[in-house]
């Protein structure tokens, strides 16, 4: 096999977290968008479900293993095991905001709650982890995929219709941060070729 | 400090694992039950949040990471990376399988499907990639963070109530789930736990 191999449908779902880490560790991977799971693929597929990579070594699934596998091989998940644990609990607490905006959606009292209590408790734990490290990463000197993690959760939201940052005097660090997020060389090239019309 | 210390609710939910792990791994260490979160403590989490960890190295929050973190600093995660890797897809499995039980169980028809389908599904799964591996353990040659996730899942359905684990039906598993239960830490450990948890 020549490169890795990323499977997921067409769509961002649970498979877009993935691809940006990839893309952000500069890693020239298939990104195949399937229709559905074949019988073929289904086999292959250690819970029946996508995403599922591959690459010399390895056949995994499930999208935050993904993640954390590639970034610890490509070296993006930190400079030691304190940073490495760090970075896994940031890039985890994205999904105590994405889980209860999946569960408050189609629900007004929920989205309310949401949006006034959840999503500001978190927006401004961020902000601080930020600052406390300095003000430009989440942890040691230099980007890792916590990073990109927080980027995503809340670019994710930006595609949902729900601009979590608003106005950028709110949370500014947070706000600087997805800027230069975005602006990561391997990672922009992606994003400016992502299709931008998918449906979830 | 003197030794590692964890912070949790007094139940098991999201905190269980990772007392399994430090025990199999035969860490001492201060599991602390917390009743309320006061001023005091939640100042020190970096999310506000339970389930929270400590040695001298590190302050970590997130049962997933405090988890990793454990696996690895006590070389209970897997022999190289391609097996830590799939440990770690088969620990992420368990949360499939343990998250719709809060979700769906006071909804007749989801809580339904969650028990007939979704349960056996992931069963099946592990029943299978445990053969792939040989039958004793998940992954590798021995006994791993991913064995001792997958336990405590089967274990946790049975404490809910919701499903007994068919021995007939998935033979690999079951003697996984014996042997891990034999394991003499954490023996000692399930046989002085408490059995009324709230969660």
């Amino acid at each position: 096999m020549s490169q890795p191999t990323l499977y997921y449908f067409n769509g961002r779902g649970n498979g877009e977290y993935p691809r940006l880490i990839l893309s952000f560790a500069n890693v020239q991977f298939n990104d195949n968008r399937v229709n559905g799971i074949d019988d073929a693929l289904k086999t292959r597929l250690p819970f029946g479900q996508l995403p599922f990579y591959e690459d010399e070594q390895v056949q995994l699934a499930q999208s935050k293993s993904i993640a954390r596998y590639v970034a610890q091989k490509y070296k993006v998940a930190g400079k030691n095991e304190v940073e490495v644990a760090l970075s896994d609990a940031i890039a985890e607490s994205i999904y105590d905001l994405v889980n209860p905006f999946l569960a408050a959606r189609g629900d007004a009292e929920k989205t309310e709650k949401f949006k006034t209590e959840t999503a500001p408790r978190f927006l401004n734990n961020w902000e601080a982890l930020l600052l406390k490290n300095g003000g430009k990463n989440f942890v040691g000197e230099s980007f890792t995929y916590a990073d990109v993690a927080v980027f995503h959760a809340l670019d994710y939201f930006k595609f949902a219709g729900v601009d979590l940052l608003g106005d950028a005097t709110k949370y500014p660090t947070l706000n600087t941060l997805t800027k230069s997020v975005s602006e990561i060389p391997s990672l922009k090239a992606y994003l400016d070729k992502r299709p931008t019309d998918s449906k979830f | 400090m003197s030794q590692p210390t964890f912070y949790y609710f007094n139940g098991r939910g999201k905190g269980e694992v990772v007392r399994l792990l430090l025990t199999f791994a035969g860490v001492s260490f201060k599991d602390v039950r917390v009743e309320n979160i006061d001023d005091a403590l939640r100042a020190r989490l970096p999310f506000g949040q339970i389930p929270f960890f400590e040695d001298n190295e590190i302050e970590l929050a997130q049962s997933g990471s405090i988890i990793r973190y454990v696996a690895q600093k006590y070389k209970i995660a897997g022999d190289n990376n391609v097996d830590i890797a799939h440990g770690d897809a088969i620990i992420e499995s368990i949360w499939d399988v343990l998250t719709p039980y809060w979700q769906t169980k006071d909804n007749e028809e989801k809580f339904n499907k969650y028990k007939t389908e979704t349960i056996p599904k992931f069963l099946t799964r592990w029943e299978e990639l445990l053969l792939k591996n040989g039958g004793k353990q998940f992954v590798g040659k021995s006994l791993t963070s991913a064995d001792i996730a997958v336990f405590h899942a089967i274990d946790h359905l049975n404490f809910l109530k919701v499903y007994q684990l068919e021995t007939t039906k998935y033979p690999t598993l079951s003697a996984l789930y014996t042997t891990v239960s034999e394991v003499p830490a954490l023996k000692t450990y399930l046989a002085a736990r408490a059995t009324d948890s709230k969660f």
